[in-house]
């Protein structure tokens, strides 16, 4: 169901969500959904998109539980 | 004559088949030969009834629950389309006891009709208090707030009224409503019920706070829990939208305010307000050091209003029905109504709403039936992962946001989690220090790591290592996290430790 990860593709994906005021989070929600995971390799892609640098993007992307950089396995199971 | 049933779309009653009740009634029904229209509303707030199933006959609603698919055969064989009797049967649903004892202000529509129906949402009262704003002035709105006496219902009890008053009077071309739906703590769920049952009340009260102080853009911050709540809510925001409730000149006025939901990230820390900013702004969610004030300094740097949920939904009911009536319920400075919600170790889970002032005896005996396991009490934890656990002995203390700081309680959310006498404290204790370690943003030392050492403390006092010393260090730790952290959350936590660990001292384990 997701998709392979392109450059591309990602900056397409997130362009429009750059629009909106601190949407930094939005856009990262949009490609876990998209990928079911936030590649690694993407981050520079962020960064470049929203005019951060990587470590910020970085940053972002480990502190929220519910983001991952690497695919999941195929059951998710969440506990709250 | 087509007759309505009544199903919920509510998580709880979906976790236990509501989905399946629904379609299973459908399919009989149809099989039968009945005409019947099924309205998916909300639960009413008996999670303990769930899967609640109600039947529209005249002016009343007849209640049947818990309803599994097992029971839906003999439904029917004892004509339940006609309100035939059945061991399920409760009656009329305003008549179920646990509902009527309830004094419900800001879920008086609960679980009615349909979240997205608009039409019935104006009948039994909505937007009545907006209209009402809409001939106000801003500073008589904040006036009614202020006099209604209500607070903020996250958890912090800041009066709601003072600090509109602060977000009206700063200067900025552009302000923010920021509503805080990061209902993140343990054994809490109004919020939830609230968005998921009437959404409507929360745009209603976003929009009558954006009037009140200039502001034009609201977000509401969603815990990425709750996925039926934001579908929901969008669903009524696109709503209200498109029937001018929301966006530029509202229903023909001046005024313009629009709602934007965004995401949370399962970070339990983004329920402090100023990390909700920092998140919303598309940050880590790192806490601000206060001052300046998120009504000065909010949102993107603009004066901003950061108030839970149930405060906003509270504002609807003050506006219409006047800010005295609201001011006349409850007691000492906590006024009005909280919705309390049950749970953990009792029979009869759910919301609660009541005026302040009952009793947590009141609350778990009557209302809860007491413990499911049939034990006796043996403590209860009031307002989160963050709050105090009270030892039977407190079980009459009244509940008000002053009484319970005398007995060093507090409310917070208003959740309410039950324990009997077999609860282990010293592993709770454990555990609110090992939750604050997984949950803290990072940014101050006391909790980051006070936290973690906590956790290593108590592990020691377990083992009986050192037992005197450790325990000793312990309250040492408590008083350097209390002390010294920057916001609520290592601020706090020695509550629950060092209410649990006296706890179990007094019960001798």
């Amino acid at each position: 169901m997701s998709e392979e990860y392109n450059a591309d593709g990602l900056a397409a994906l997130i362009r429009p969500i750059s629009k909106k005021p601190g949407a930094l989070l939005v856009a990262l929600q949009a490609a876990q959904k998209h990928y079911g995971y936030v590649p690694k390799e993407s981050v520079p892609v962020f960064a470049d998109v929203f005019n951060l640098s990587s470590a910020e993007v970085r940053g972002v992307l480990s502190f929220y539980h519910d983001l991952r950089d690497e695919p999941a396995g195929k059951s998710i199971i969440k506990i709250c | 004559m087509t007759i309505s049933i009544a199903i919920p779309r509510e998580t709880t009653a979906l976790s236990l088949g509501a989905d399946d009740v629904a379609a299973l009634i459908a399919e009989t029904a149809k099989s039968l030969s009945h005409d019947v229209q099924i309205i998916r509303n909300s639960s009413r707030g008996a999670s303990w009834l769930e899967p609640m199933v109600e039947i529209k006959l005249g002016d009343e609603s007849i209640a049947y629950g818990p309803v599994s698919t097992d029971d839906v055969a003999s439904l029917f064989e004892a004509d339940f389309l006609s309100g035939g009797e059945h061991a399920l049967k409760l009656g009329p649903v305003q008549e179920i006891p646990y509902l009527k004892a309830q004094k419900r202000t800001v879920f008086e529509r609960l679980g009615q009709s349909s979240p997205l129906d608009l039409e019935a949402y104006r009948e039994a009262g909505g937007y009545k208090g907006l209209e009402a704003a809409l001939d106000m002035s801003p500073q008589n709105i904040v006036d009614d707030v202020k006099t209604s006496g209500l607070r903020g219902r996250g958890g912090a009890a800041f009066p709601a009224g003072i600090k509109w008053q602060t977000v009206l009077d700063a200067q900025a071309e552009q302000k923010y409503i920021c509503c805080n739906a990061d209902e993140g703590d343990s054994g809490t769920f109004s919020d939830r019920l609230l968005m998921e049952g009437d959404p409507f009340t929360l745009i209603e009260g976003m929009t009558i706070a954006g009037i009140a102080v200039g502001s034009t853009m609201g977000y509401i911050y969603l815990r990425s829990e709750y996925p039926l709540a934001r579908d929901i809510l969008q669903g009524a925001i696109d709503k209200a939208r498109k029937e001018g409730w929301l966006g530029d000149s509202i229903r023909g006025s001046d005024q313009s305010f629009d709602i934007e939901i965004r995401m949370g990230a399962g970070a339990y820390i983004c329920g402090e307000e100023t990390s909700m900013l920092e998140s919303l702004e598309g940050k880590r969610g790192q806490v601000r050091a206060k001052p300046p004030l998120p009504a000065l300094e909010g949102l993107f740097g603009k004066p901003t209003i950061v108030n839970n949920v149930i405060t906003l939904a509270s504002v609807p009911y003050i506006m219409r029905e006047g800010a005295s009536v609201y001011e006349s319920l409850g007691q000492n400075r906590s006024k009005g109504t909280l919705p309390f919600q049950l749970s953990g170790n009792v029979r009869r889970p759910g919301l609660i709403e009541a005026e302040f002032g009952l009793s947590l005896r009141t609350l778990i005996e009557e209302f809860g039936g007491g413990t499911l396991s049939g034990r006796p009490v043996g403590a209860v934890q009031l307002g989160g992962p963050l709050g105090a656990y009270l030892g039977p002995e407190h079980l009459d203390v009244e509940l008000d946001y002053e009484k319970l700081a005398e007995v060093g309680g507090m409310l917070g959310h208003g959740g309410v989690v039950v324990f009997d006498d077999t609860v282990d404290l010293v592993a709770q204790a454990r555990y609110a220090m090992e939750f604050c370690a997984e949950e803290s943003c990072g940014k101050c030392t006391p909790c980051r790591i006070g936290s973690t050492r906590g956790v290593e403390v108590i592990d020691k006092i377990i083992a009986k290592q050192d037992a005197e010393a450790n325990r000793e260090l312990l309250e040492d730790l408590c008083d350097t996290m209390e002390a010294a952290s920057l916001c609520a959350m290592g601020g706090m936590t020695p509550f629950p430790v060092r209410s649990a660990m006296s706890l179990a001292d007094k019960q001798g384990n």
